[in-house]
């Protein structure tokens, strides 16, 4: 896996952090993990400053809030940043479920499971939001990066379709399926 | 009529329901976000809405407006929660209806906090009562809301329905009998959380009890209903066992606690409010279960609020010291019992 900073070294830094059941996990490569304050840049046989260099990473690094990574990642519409998020555990506008959508998922899984809103929908809301133009791309963009979802309720109506002996519908969920198997595998979506 | 004034919150294990709503304008980052202008915008967007939209009169009250005691005894009649009573009251609105069982609370976590307490179990009438404020307040402006998570709130834990109904227990005799723990822990099992008096952290003084769904996301508002409803039955069936084996069982002893409880009620000369829901929660025991006769036209809900500390200092502004208070604690209560 390449670093997903640098993008060109492999990535031997693992980095996860969990606070207030809000996670952020980041695949690194040691130098680009050494320039965000997540580890030191400490040689093999260099045991001079081993300890200093490893705890003072690491406290700087709490001491300062969070590590730099970590306080980098911005919502752009309130100005939160995951640092804070992490720190609270509450988001500071509708985006932000958008923005830290990967650190989200697990508390959202944890506290309610794996689900979908199945209640109230506001009726003049949402006719609102499709009217406008901004608002609109929000929901949109929640549902489409769920591929993995869409493939699990794809599967399900593909047994029904077969229970049925609706060949020909499932042969078309068979193959969407198969797109979105292929898309995933590409890494369409982070995983 | 507030919860408590009314007799029906006074008459069995359940005294009250109530269902709060959480909701977020989609114009507005969340409260703790938002600027100073930015609330008083939203509290104006709420209040031309409700104006517009729902034929209830409500009353438009800035948090700033409120004396600390006022909070406090808004806390108390749990028409707020503690949040909007301690935090930072700028630019935060309480509306509330003319009956006082809507408490619309505006920039506490959420944009809105739409809450309807009623006395007894019926979260149903709660709930449409809630929906009917949240229906007004959305044709005026636009909320936060996501096909798949649903209404979008600063709490992951709200996600979803937004939807917190929550029932209000008193529990005698499964306290005294030891057996709330394993009861906290079935319930938390099937998704429901049990906490104390005041929500989130309060100690069960009285053996009060509030029973809430926890699950907001993936199940609907009237199955998230029937779900805490059916458990809160179950609750009140078990109780009412064992409060009839205590009483077979206790014989001249129970009957003997209970009405010294009750003797200390009446008669004391100064009663702490600890002392008091302790006392509150035997007697309340002794008429339910027959050993205390006579005083079933006492509404004990309303005594039980007022005799909260803040509810005290508000009535009684000469009582800012505790022990003067007590004082006036124990006259009020007696007042209740000639």
């Amino acid at each position: 896996m390449l670093c997903e900073i640098c993008k060109k070294n492999q990535a031997t830094f693992f980095y996860k952090q969990t606070k207030n059941g809000v996670t952020f996990e980041k695949n690194l490569c040691a130098s680009c993990a050494k320039e965000q304050g997540l580890a030191s840049n400490v040689g093999l046989f260099d045991f001079d400053g081993i300890a200093d260099d490893f705890f003072g990473g690491l406290l700087g690094s709490f001491a300062s809030g969070q590590p730099k990574i970590v306080a980098a990642q911005k919502c752009e519409k309130c100005g939160m940043t995951l640092g804070e998020l992490l720190h609270s555990g509450r988001v500071g506008c509708a985006d932000c479920y958008t923005v830290f959508r990967k650190s989200l998922v697990p508390t959202i899984t944890k506290i309610h499971g794996n689900v979908a809103h199945c209640g109230k929908t506001p009726e003049f809301s949402a006719k609102k939001t499709a009217t406008e133009g901004k608002t609109e791309e929000k929901p949109t963009q929640v549902r489409e990066l769920s591929t993995a979802e869409k493939i699990a309720q794809l599967k399900a109506k593909l047994s029904q379709a077969i229970e049925e002996q609706e060949y020909e519908m499932a042969a078309q969920y068979r193959d969407e399926i198969k797109l979105l198997e292929k898309k995933l595998d590409e890494g369409g979506e982070e995983k | 009529m507030k919860w408590f004034n009314d007799k029906k919150s006074s008459d069995g294990v359940v005294l009250s329901s109530r269902v709060r709503l959480a909701r977020n304008l989609a114009d507005y980052p969340f409260p703790k976000k938002c600027t100073e202008a930015d609330k008083l915008k939203i509290c104006n967007t709420v209040k031309e809405a409700l104006g517009a939209y729902s034929c209830e009169r409500f009353n438009y009250i800035h948090l700033d407006s409120l004396s600390g005691i006022e909070k406090n005894a808004l806390l108390e009649d749990h028409m707020i929660s503690r949040e909007f009573c301690e935090g930072d009251p700028a630019g935060r609105m309480l509306i509330t209806d003319e009956q006082s069982t809507v408490s619309v609370m505006v920039n506490e976590e959420d944009h809105l906090r739409i809450q309807v307490i009623l006395p007894g179990l019926d979260i149903k009438s709660a709930y449409k009562k809630a929906n009917e404020i949240d229906e007004a307040q959305s044709r005026g402006a636009a909320q936060a809301f996501d096909e798949k998570l649903g209404y979008l709130t600063s709490c992951p834990t709200n996600l979803g329905t937004g939807m917190r109904a929550s029932v209000m227990l008193h529990l005698p005799a499964l306290t005294s009998c030891g057996q709330m723990k394993a009861l906290v822990n079935t319930l938390s099992k099937i998704g429901l959380a049990v906490r104390g008096l005041y929500g989130e952290g309060s100690e069960a003084d009285g053996s009060l009890y509030q029973i809430s769904n926890q699950i907001t996301l993936g199940i609907s508002e009237e199955d998230a209903i029937e779900k805490l409803a059916g458990a809160v039955n179950q609750v009140v069936e078990r109780e009412r066992q064992l409060r009839e084996t205590l009483v077979t069982s206790g014989g001249i002893d129970l009957e003997d606690s209970i009405c010294r409880s009750f003797g200390l009620l009446r008669y004391a000369k100064k009663m702490s409010s600890k002392e008091f829901l302790k006392l509150w929660s035997d007697v309340k025991f002794g008429v339910e279960s027959g050993v205390i006769k006579d005083l079933d036209s006492v509404n004990l809900s309303k005594l039980l609020v007022e005799a909260m500390p803040a509810h005290i200092l508000k009535k009684y502004p000469e009582t800012a010291s505790s022990a003067v208070r007590d004082a006036k604690r124990a006259e009020m209560i007696k007042s209740y019992f000639v």
